[in-house]
């Protein structure tokens, strides 16, 4: 039976919550600053608020009496909240506003009980919860415990509050530890490698930090070590329109329990909220280790299996004891939902064809053990039968540039060994050339000497700029990227052999696999960079073409994606297509309405060409909410394509939103009679309501680790059918390229707009500003 | 536009030819790229819009409101007026002493002090502009706390002065910057003067270097600076191309190049380490500013002022010179 980590709200459908406006008084009250009001009255008071949804500046609370008056104000606001004097209203789900309001009164109410009852604390955001102390200690790392939590409105089911864990690992030591003048200088030199290694600098970032300043937790980032300066010696610092001779008279004057002393080393960080970097006590901080810096020791411990994650979940409701929403909602119904059978949507993978005609057809039965033999025998039938298609022309010579340093055989095992494997895929001969170079400029040089253009392997740091460099200069060659450090690890693995976990020991046979793994994945990539196609499905759904909008994290790029798959005798039959584009308005998560519209057109213009049949359906997906003008983008851009022949007149166009992160909190896992737990099939869906359609695309049959993360598809209004949108994104996942082995979570064109995002954004400069 | 991944698969061949598209370094070779454009762009498109299209004779002809787009690029906030007669002074200073004269304090500070004074003189009788005699050399420029009516107009101004004054000071009586005021005795130091980056990049690269002289320890470039640091020490891509610039001017090594931030409100002198890594990142990072640009350049070069999304951040609205003409913009900052 399929269960999910959502928790009903007693008593269900029949969920009230009496309400009382209150009236928001002070000057410049804009939308945000409402959210920020709500927060405090949260934070201060224990108060669920919530903006009202009409214009007026007002703000919507639970509970039956008058609110008091109260008088608010942080750095730069300052207003006054009192009852509007209307009377209580009792708000229900049948409401129009329910969601909007409800959902958000549930939620808060929530946090201020785990605020008050728990000891858990939270760091850049109010659904985070991280444990006081951390269940794992090792090579310096603390792991502690994540709660996220959200709610979601269930048809017909009620309100549902969804709590997922998760790990966050930060340095045991305080970063005073790591600038510690005072110790030897191959120590000092260790230690400050092993931060850069953990706050992540070498790819550009500046480092996350944790900021303990005696009354909270709070981010703030890395800037600079400050030597020789002391909390005593930094000179006046200003702070909250207060100056103070020194950073340890503001310590003493803010907090006088804090632990400090004047001649403590100070290191400069930078808030999210402050314009200048700011000297604090270097003790104070702790480095926030990303996943991907975590030590290997710790490599599988953020790994949480369905059962476990089920048994953390329910120890966090049992925590909170009996009614966690306070006055607010009596508690919560009984035991995790499960969807009732009409509202689980099974998604079987399509048909898929590959080279010499190969056919695969979908596993006949649903089961783990077939679903595993599907998989591996789409690795197994690439082997065979070769790649469905593989451009005449393509490139013959592999060429792999690599820095002098790392050494020959290196280069070698890992051009011949990709070499090896596009020959067989493709059916072409290909030749590894290796070309060793001292800098970057050199190897250009000398890759333009042999070639004007070509297939690509360049080993590179992880230097931004070496990255841009590369991409600026060769830009008519089909470039795959290898940072030197990954590789170098594969490499000695396949010498020296991997850690095992199970055994504790290394492990040769491991190690060889490992690379061999690494080579497959790297070898596929490229056969993707040369417009090959490893295998497409018949199939792909309700619509002939799935059209991607993705925003990169920093907003500096946005990337659109055309997948066209439809019947041969049409031109063109099968297509993807990604590019990415320059966003100037950082400041926005939304895409400019010009730019998204004549981007839309121009992708879709340059791949319907005439004499090509117009598109008769199209399903847009953005990654994230749809914003600001986008819908109207989507619009106008249609309209034209319409105009121009290359989509039909009668074209059916649906809308989605899909939200592949933690919005929502979401997860979902199969339960057994006999009380074991473990991921569903790949291929599930949950109908939430009208709108949302739980998915997940990867599951037990391939997952090895940890609990399946399903994506959420909304559709806003803007869609015929979630339910069909949901298919065409399950279908369009099934392009598992990269690895055929092991389901693949995302649809292929969001993968490649999300690889395509991160490879510009790991070209950004972000030292100079 | 730019190619991700070159990840571009078709299975047939096209029938149809591709709209021609104009390759990127073809577009870059018509992006100038200047300190002050990259830092607009960054702070608000709609910003970038107006100052260098909307209010630009020579481009987006058909814009409606280009007169008064034109107008408002004239105007000033008190603390880029204030940068600007700073700027000015200190220029003049070192010229003089360039001349073999010597410029006191007073005469330093008296120019300036006149030069603020009559803008404001001129901006609180004429907040809405007024014609200018076309042949005084220093014309008053209309300062946008006036031209928008703000009450505390006065008041900001006032103590916007009395900034540049210290700084003024500071940089004619600190010990600090007697090295740097000494300097501009040599006949060949320059001073305020235009840049340009030949050769080096793609899209054109222009600005303006404050103080440049060589001496006996090497190359030394000063960037005048009213405020105080702001501890971010040596990430300034502003300084980063002055070193691109002396290091071909001047055709000096590296190691002998010093390049530094005066920083007169905190009376220190803030150094800029220019080592290859860093001027690799900058050039890259011009690169990727002009791409932006280039992105925009056709849209702007059309008036399609919607291309250009308002930033709505309430504190770039509030101080915005186009505020008025950017519908967005004034909503933000009437909220």
């Amino acid at each position: 039976m399929l269960e999910t980590n959502i928790r009903v709200v007693a008593p269900g459908s029949s969920l009230y919550i009496s309400t009382r406006r209150a009236r928001v008084e002070g000057p410049n009250i804009t939308p945000d600053l409402l959210q920020r009001v709500c927060n405090t009255l949260r934070h201060r008071h224990g108060i669920a608020a919530t903006p009202a949804p009409d214009a007026a500046p007002s703000l919507i609370i639970a509970g039956t009496q008058p609110a008091e008056r109260l008088h608010l104000a942080a750095e730069d606001w300052e207003l006054d909240v009192a009852d509007a004097g209307d009377p209580t209203r009792r708000l229900t789900l049948d409401e129009p506003e329910s969601e909007a309001v409800l959902l958000p009164l549930v939620e808060r109410a929530l946090l201020a009980q785990v605020a008050r009852r728990t000891d858990l604390w939270t760091l850049d955001s109010p659904r985070i919860w991280y444990e006081a102390e951390p269940f794992c200690e090792e090579a310096g790392i603390a792991a502690y415990r994540r709660f996220e939590l959200s709610t979601v409105l269930v048809q017909d089911v009620g309100v549902g509050v969804a709590v997922d864990i998760g790990t966050a690992f930060f340095t045991s030591r305080p970063l005073s530890y790591f600038l510690d003048e005072r110790v030897h200088t191959n120590e000092r030199q260790r230690r400050e490698r092993w931060l850069e290694e953990l706050l992540g600098r070498q790819e550009g970032q500046k480092g996350t930090l944790l900021y303990d300043n005696g009354r909270s937790r709070v981010k703030c980032y890395f800037e600079a070590p400050a030597p020789g300066l002391t909390c005593a010696t930094t000179g006046s610092i200003r702070v909250r329109g207060r100056s103070y001779p020194s950073l340890i008279a503001y310590y003493r004057a803010d907090n006088p329990d804090l632990v400090v002393s004047p001649e403590m080393a100070v290191v400069r960080v930078s808030f999210p909220s402050i314009r200048f970097p700011q000297p604090v006590a270097a003790n104070r901080v702790r480095v926030r280790v990303m996943n991907d810096n975590v030590p290997h020791e710790l490599g599988e411990i953020d790994k949480i299996a369905p059962a476990e994650r089920r048994d953390l979940i329910e120890a966090f409701w049992d925590r909170l004891g009996r009614r966690p929403f306070g006055h607010i909602a009596p508690g919560l119904a009984e035991g995790f939902w499960c969807p009732p059978p009409e509202r689980v949507i099974r998604l079987a993978p399509p048909p898929l064809l590959f080279g010499r005609g190969r056919r695969l057809d979908p596993p006949e039965r649903e089961t783990i053990e077939a679903y595993r033999e599907h998989y591996r025998r789409r690795a197994q039938t690439i082997e065979v039968a070769g790649c469905h298609a593989a451009p005449p022309s393509m490139p013959r010579t592999l060429y792999c540039a690599y820095p002098r340093h790392i050494g020959e055989p290196v280069a070698n095992n890992l051009a011949g060994d990709l070499a090896q494997a596009l020959s067989t895929w493709t059916r072409h001969p290909i030749e590894a050339v290796t070309v060793p170079y001292d800098d970057v400029t050199d190897a250009i040089a000398q890759l333009r000497e042999r070639d004007q253009g070509g297939m690509l392997v360049f080993v590179l740091n992880d230097e931004p700029t070496a990255y841009h460099e590369v991409a600026f200069q060769l830009d008519d060659w089909r470039v795959k990227r290898i940072t030197e450090r990954v590789l170098c690890r594969h490499y000695k693995q396949l010498r020296e052999g991997a850690w095992d976990h199970r055994r504790r020991e290394h492990s040769k046979t491991l190690g060889s696999s490992r690379w061999r793994g690494f080579v497959t994945q790297n070898a596929l990539e490229v056969l993707q960079l040369i417009d090959a196609v490893p295998f497409r499905a018949t199939d792909l759904g309700p619509y002939e073409a799935h059209l991607v909008i993705d925003v990169g994290y920093n907003r500096r790029h946005f990337a659109l994606s055309l997948l066209v798959s439809r019947g041969e005798g049409q031109a063109p039959p099968f297509c993807l297509r990604t590019e990415v584009y320059p966003k100037a308005d950082h400041q926005h998560e939304s895409v400019n309405q010009v730019m998204l519209r004549d981007r839309i057109f121009d992708i879709i213009d340059q791949v319907v060409r005439r004499p090509a049949q117009a598109l008769t359906s199209l399903l847009v997906l953005r990654d994230g909410r749809l914003c600001g003008q986008e819908g109207p983008a989507i619009d106008e851009a249609v309209v034209r394509l319409q105009d121009r022949g290359k989509l039909s007149p009668d074209a059916r166009v649906d809308v989605v939103e899909i939200h592949k992160d933690t919005l929502k909190s979401l997860r979902l896992w199969e339960t057994y009679a006999d009380g074991s737990v473990d991921n569903a099939l790949e291929g599930q869906a949950i109908l939430l309501n009208d709108r949302s359609v739980l998915v997940t695309s990867t599951g037990a049959a391939t997952l090895r680790q940890g609990t399946a993360e399903p994506y959420l598809i909304e559709g806003n209004g803007r869609c015929r059918s979630v339910v069909d949108a949901a298919r065409a994104t399950h279908l369009g996942a099934q392009l598992n390229w990269s690895n055929p082995r092991v389901a693949q979570r995302m649809h292929i064109a969001l993968k490649r707009t999300d690889e395509d995002l991160k490879a510009h954004a790991a070209r950004d400069i972000r030292r100079l500003r | 536009m730019t190619k991700g991944a070159p990840f571009q698969l078709e299975l047939f061949a096209p029938d149809e030819t591709p709209s021609p598209m104009v390759p990127l370094r073809e577009r870059l070779t018509r992006i100038i790229w200047s300190h002050s454009r990259r830092s607009t762009l960054e702070q608000c498109a709609r910003r970038y819009y107006y100052t260098y299209y909307g209010a630009n004779r020579r481009t987006a002809k058909i814009v409606a409101n280009k007169d008064d787009l034109h107008f408002l690029k004239g105007v000033s906030t008190r603390h880029e007026r204030a940068g600007s007669i700073l700027h000015l002074a200190i220029s003049w200073y070192l010229r003089e002493v360039q001349r073999g004269a010597e410029p006191g304090l007073e005469r330093l500070k008296g120019w300036a002090h006149r030069l603020f004074d009559a803008d404001c003189a001129f901006s609180r009788a004429h907040p809405d502009g007024a014609h200018t005699d076309p042949a005084v050399r220093y014309p008053p420029v209309l300062l946008r706390e006036f031209h928008y009516r703000d009450p505390r107009a006065e008041d900001l101004c006032e103590e916007t002065e009395e900034r540049m004054m210290a700084a003024l000071t500071t940089f004619a009586l600190d010990g600090s910057f007697a090295k740097f005021r000494r300097a501009a005795a040599d006949s060949e130091a320059t001073i305020e003067t235009s840049m340009r980056l030949v050769g080096q990049l793609p899209c054109r690269v222009e600005g303006r270097v404050d103080f440049a002289f060589r001496d006996e320890q090497g190359v030394t470039v000063v960037d005048w600076k009213m405020g105080s640091s702001d501890g971010s020490g040596d990430d300034s891509l502003q300084l980063a191309v002055y070193a691109l610039w002396a290091l071909e001017q001047f055709a000096c090594d590296p190691d002998n190049l010093r390049v530094c931030k005066a920083q007169l409100g905190s009376r220190e002198v803030v150094d800029f380490r220019a080592d290859a890594p860093v001027l690799r990142a900058a050039r890259a990072l011009i690169v990727q500013d002009a791409e932006r640009m280039a992105t925009l350049h056709d849209y702007g070069q059309r008036g399609v002022v919607e291309a250009f999304s308002p930033c709505l951040k309430a504190a770039i609205c509030n101080g915005c010179r186009f505020q008025r003409a950017c519908p967005e913009g004034s909503q933000v900052a009437d909220a």
